[in-house]
């Protein structure tokens, strides 16, 4: 997989030697990597619009993972998170992947797998980062239409006819049919499924 | 008989009592300076009369034929008349009668002689005299009569039957004292030595012993120290020390030696007085007391090494992962035909990676390894990296801010490294556990290196944990005392073991959020 210098391993780990080599594996395969010996240094160092994943140990002074997580959730940072965990601090790593880590490998780890896997989570972020990007897309166009367009448009995304509409809110034909058209142009759609289809990929209601 | 009797009888006579008739002719002289003597019989006559000493002539069958002054005074008799003409064995005691007759041959037959007896004065009194007979010739040279000077002894007599009692009391007291005494000179020549000190070199007749050297005896090792103590005890000291010796069958003895310097009359030492004891047993005793500790030390190692286990193993396990991780790359590296140079400073990194394992591994088995203590000059900070690094998965675990500072000139302490560290690792595993309870603020381990003076350097091991219960203060350094559910309660005890062996002392100071264990040892010298 060629590099992408847009996208950054954030790598958190105590221990100078596992950083290093995890470092190491990273930049052999053009990974932008930014490390850190603590989860307090990372948090101080935080870019949130930086594409990418984090590597996070279990075990680390001052603020373990479990409590490196809670902090990225809480503040609604959505990288996926890749844990690597000491000898003894599997429970821990399988509690972080049960509140959403995408997964965990016991050191010493395969780096392969562990590759594999960052690139998953890059991909996700990618991903989730495009969602997110569209969300914003399709609110922001929303966001221009009336109460009653919402409405209407509400209803006609119910798989309404503009007739069916117009009975339900106690509008002419042929009203509905200029709101919908309004929608269409205010959303730069040209059809009701278009729309309908955007918005669903989106996961917006 | 004549009484005038030759002079060279009375110059014979004083052979047995010279500085009396010296003395005598002292007197004499200046009486009658430098004028010639009335006749050899006036002399004796003078003489006769003036001597101090009881003078009296005998015939063979012993019949008192003269006698002076000084010899009725001797036998307590008013006149010449109760004495003369009787048989002397009226005057003696019974059992001399024998040495008598015997005196009394030896001098009729032409010799002289003397003896001691026992006087029976005509008042029934009995006295001790030393008697010196010689023969007196007649013209003819036949022996015409015993001629005997004698002397009252009783007092020397006295004094040394006095000396003789005291002499043998003394003896009495060192042949049954159960313990080894004995004399010997500058040079270690033995010259008496009492049958418990025989006893001690498997000797069985002081002929083995004495004449001979101590250093025969002594371990050759003990010598220098030995030849010390001889010069310290010659010089008029007092003085003791601990040696082996090798008995006459080969055996090693452990002795405990108390030494006094014996006097000659003028105020010399003319040789060393030993009391010494078999302290066999105690060093036995102390010898097993010492594998106990140590054997007790170790175990109580082994058990902080349980403790550790999970640390060590996370410890290791770093330096491990990170080499797996680097073959791996180094490997991928060699794959890819225009990176295979990448896999070098891998492999370097690699070999780094093994030697920190290496050092950890290493003081893994110091801390787990069986020997005697060997103190030397020690870094203490070295002691506590080494301490922190054993414990730091547990520093981790509960979160733990170490606060460390020692002061910028710290001597070396004297010390058995590993046994420190041990006492380090108990205290600050002590510190953390405490810690675990602490719920409120933050949990701080603060570890302090000062030297307060006196030659010794201070560690003081602190944590804001809940302290010790005032309750529990007491027995803090008692053995099998606990407060946590897993350990052997040796940790504290065991501590102030290892600090009291090496000369330090340790205990505990400060109360809840502030609790701290210092101990203090004295610097190399």
């Amino acid at each position: 997989m060629s590099g992408q210098p847009d996208t950054t391993v954030h790598l958190v780990d105590d221990d100078p030697a596992v950083r290093d080599a995890i470092g190491v594996l990273l930049d052999s395969v053009g990974l932008g990597v930014r490390s850190y010996p603590d989860a307090p240094s990372f948090l101080a160092d935080i870019d949130p619009e930086r594409a990418g994943c984090v590597i996070t140990d279990v075990c680390m002074p001052g603020m373990d993972g479990l409590a490196l997580q809670d902090t990225l959730l809480a503040r609604d940072l959505p990288w996926p998170l890749i844990v690597i965990s000491g000898h003894g601090d599997i429970a821990l790593a399988v509690e972080m992947v049960r509140k959403g880590a995408l997964d965990f490998f016991e050191k010493p780890f395969r780096n392969h797998l562990v590759l594999e896997r960052v690139r998953e989570a890059i991909a996700l972020d990618a991903a989730r980062r495009a969602q997110r990007r569209q969300q914003r897309h399709w609110r922001e166009r929303l966001a221009r239409l009336t109460a009653r367009e919402r409405e209407i448009l509400q209803l006609l995304m119910a798989g309404a006819s503009n007739k069916r509409v117009a009975l339900r809110l106690d509008l002419s034909p042929r009203t509905v049919e200029t709101h919908r058209a309004s929608i269409l142009r205010k959303t730069d759609t040209k059809s009701i499924t278009e729309l309908a289809v955007a918005m669903a990929g989106s996961d917006l209601r | 008989m004549d009484p005038t009797l030759p002079l060279s009888v009375l110059s014979g006579l004083a052979a047995g009592s010279w500085l009396t008739y010296a003395g005598l002719r002292r007197r004499l002289v200046p009486t009658i300076p430098g004028a010639p003597y009335a006749s050899a019989g006036e002399l004796f006559r003078t003489l006769f009369e003036a001597l101090p000493e009881c003078v009296k002539l005998l015939e063979r069958d012993g019949t008192v034929q003269r006698i002076n002054p000084s010899g009725l005074r001797l036998l307590e008799a008013g006149t010449r008349h109760q004495v003369i003409g009787r048989p002397v064995f009226d005057f003696l005691a019974p059992d001399c009668h024998d040495a008598y007759r015997r005196l009394s041959q030896t001098v009729f037959s032409g010799s002289r002689g003397s003896m001691e007896f026992e006087l029976l004065t005509l008042r029934g009194q009995r006295r001790w005299l030393e008697t010196h007979a010689v023969p007196l010739f007649d013209r003819a040279g036949a022996v015409q009569a015993l001629l005997a000077i004698t002397r009252d002894i009783s007092e020397r007599r006295e004094l040394t039957r006095l000396l003789e009692a005291q002499r043998n009391h003394l003896r009495t007291i060192i042949e049954s004292e159960p313990e080894c005494v004995k004399i010997h000179d500058g040079g270690g020549r033995i010259s008496d030595m009492n049958p418990a000190g025989l006893a001690l070199l498997d000797a069985e007749q002081p002929g083995q012993v004495l004449g001979r050297s101590i250093y025969e005896f002594l371990a050759g090792e003990y010598d220098n120290a030995y030849r010390r103590l001889v010069a310290q005890v010659f010089r008029g000291e007092r003085a003791s020390m601990e040696f082996e010796v090798v008995g006459l069958t080969g055996r090693r003895r452990w002795l405990e030696t108390h030494a006094a310097p014996l006097y000659d009359g003028e105020g010399r030492v003319t040789a060393l007085l030993a009391i010494t004891r078999d302290i066999e047993q105690r060093k036995r005793d102390e010898d097993q007391l010492r594998r106990q500790r140590d054997e007790l030390a170790h175990v109580c190692r082994l058990s902080t090494m349980g403790e550790l286990a999970a640390g060590l193993a996370h410890e290791l396990n770093q330096p491990l992962c990170a080499i797996s991780s680097y073959a791996q790359s180094a490997q991928q590296a060699i794959r890819t035909p225009q990176r295979t140079a990448a896999a070098l400073p891998l492999l370097e990194k690699i070999i780094a990676q093994s030697e920190q394992a290496h050092g950890i591994i290493e003081r893994l088995r110091d801390l787990v390894r069986k020997r005697a203590p060997r103190p030397r000059p020690t870094d203490a900070r070295r002691l506590i990296g080494n301490a922190v690094r054993f414990t730091e998965h547990e520093q981790r675990k509960l979160q733990v801010r170490l606060n460390w500072c020692a002061a910028p000139e710290l001597s070396p302490i004297h010390a058995d490294g590993i046994q420190i560290e041990q006492v380090l690792i108990n205290l600050i595993s002590n510190a953390l556990h405490a810690m675990a309870a602490q719920t409120q603020g933050e949990r701080v381990l603060s570890i302090a290196l000062s030297e307060p003076g006196g030659a010794v350097v201070r560690f003081d091991i602190g944590d804001t944990g809940p302290g010790v219960p005032l309750a529990m203060r007491k027995h803090l350094f008692s053995p099998y005392f606990s407060t946590k559910r897993s350990g052997l309660g040796m940790g504290l005890a065991i501590s102030r073991t290892i600090v009291e062996a090496h000369g330090g002392r340790i205990w505990h100071e400060g109360d809840s959020g502030d609790t701290r264990f210092c101990f203090e040892l004295p610097v190399a010298p």
